[in-house]
């Protein structure tokens, strides 16, 4: 495996890890994903935050694996939203935009040193051409 | 002419430069998994890189397979199991880096030396 393969691997899993925090900070506000029937109530599923686990995969490196954040959706008392229950309760994703800026910086560092180590490999290699002369 | 090219100082740049590109790979390694679940930071050995070397100049002795492991200069453990630092690990790519084309200049300057001695003047 060659160095260079070995930080793209990294760099794809930061950017895989960056898109699910894209989505999750676009959808902060989306109420309804889906509905579902409950005690004869038709009720407004909002979407749920996804987080990336790595975990090591196929050659020691990094795979990406796209999990649910089961932690409970916020509730608002909106009775005039479209998609309130009919006690006037509506649910909010269970994203936090703070949470997610955080992680956006910590995954955009961890991108950054890949690429820097990316870059370190291939002034290896141009050091390596200069011994030809 | 033999001793012209299989100097061991020659060889020895040669595995510096092998060490360090190896390194490389590992370091890149541990910085690709800095988010991974369970991962621990690997290195090389450099005790077994010193062997080898100690090898070469005495010329005797097996040839050394440079061993990887855990690191010994990990950082601590998160709470996901990982321990990849991302500091300690720029850092020794940084050393590595240095070491690499340290060995990458004297192996080019000890060809430039051999043509001149093949051509029988300087360069």
């Amino acid at each position: 495996m060659d160095s260079l393969e070995i930080s793209a691997a990294g760099m794809r899993a930061q950017r895989a890890r960056m898109d699910l925090i894209a989505a999750n900070l676009a959808n902060v506000d989306t109420t309804s994903v889906r509905t579902e029937m409950r005690d004869g109530e038709v009720r407004h599923v909002p979407y749920r935050r996804r987080i990336a686990v790595l975990l090591e995969g196929a050659n020691g490196l990094p795979s990406v694996q796209v999990v649910e954040d089961r932690s409970e959706f916020r509730s608002e008392h909106q009775p005039g939203h479209p998609h309130a229950s009919a006690a006037g309760t509506v649910r909010f994703p269970n994203v936090n935009p703070m949470v997610e800026t955080m992680e956006m910086m910590a995954a955009s560092r961890a991108y950054e040193a890949n690429l820097t180590a990316a870059e370190v490999a291939k002034a290896m290699h141009q050091n390596t051409l200069r011994i030809l002369g | 002419m033999n001793r012209l090219f299989n100097g061991a100082s020659l060889s020895a740049s040669e595995a510096m430069l092998i060490f360090a590109s190896n390194r490389q790979k590992v370091i890149a390694g541990n910085i690709a998994n800095v988010d991974t679940a369970g991962y621990k930071t690997q290195d090389l050995s450099e005790s077994d890189f010193k062997r080898q070397l100690d090898n070469l100049f005495s010329s005797k002795g097996k040839p050394v397979v440079i061993r990887s492991g855990p690191a010994e200069d990990a950082g601590a453990v998160k709470p996901n199991g990982n321990n990849v630092d991302l500091d300690i690990e720029m850092a020794k790519m940084a050393r590595n880096t240095a070491l690499h084309s340290t060995a990458a200049a004297i192996l080019a300057q000890q060809f430039t030396l051999l043509r001149q001695a093949i051509a029988g003047r300087v360069l």
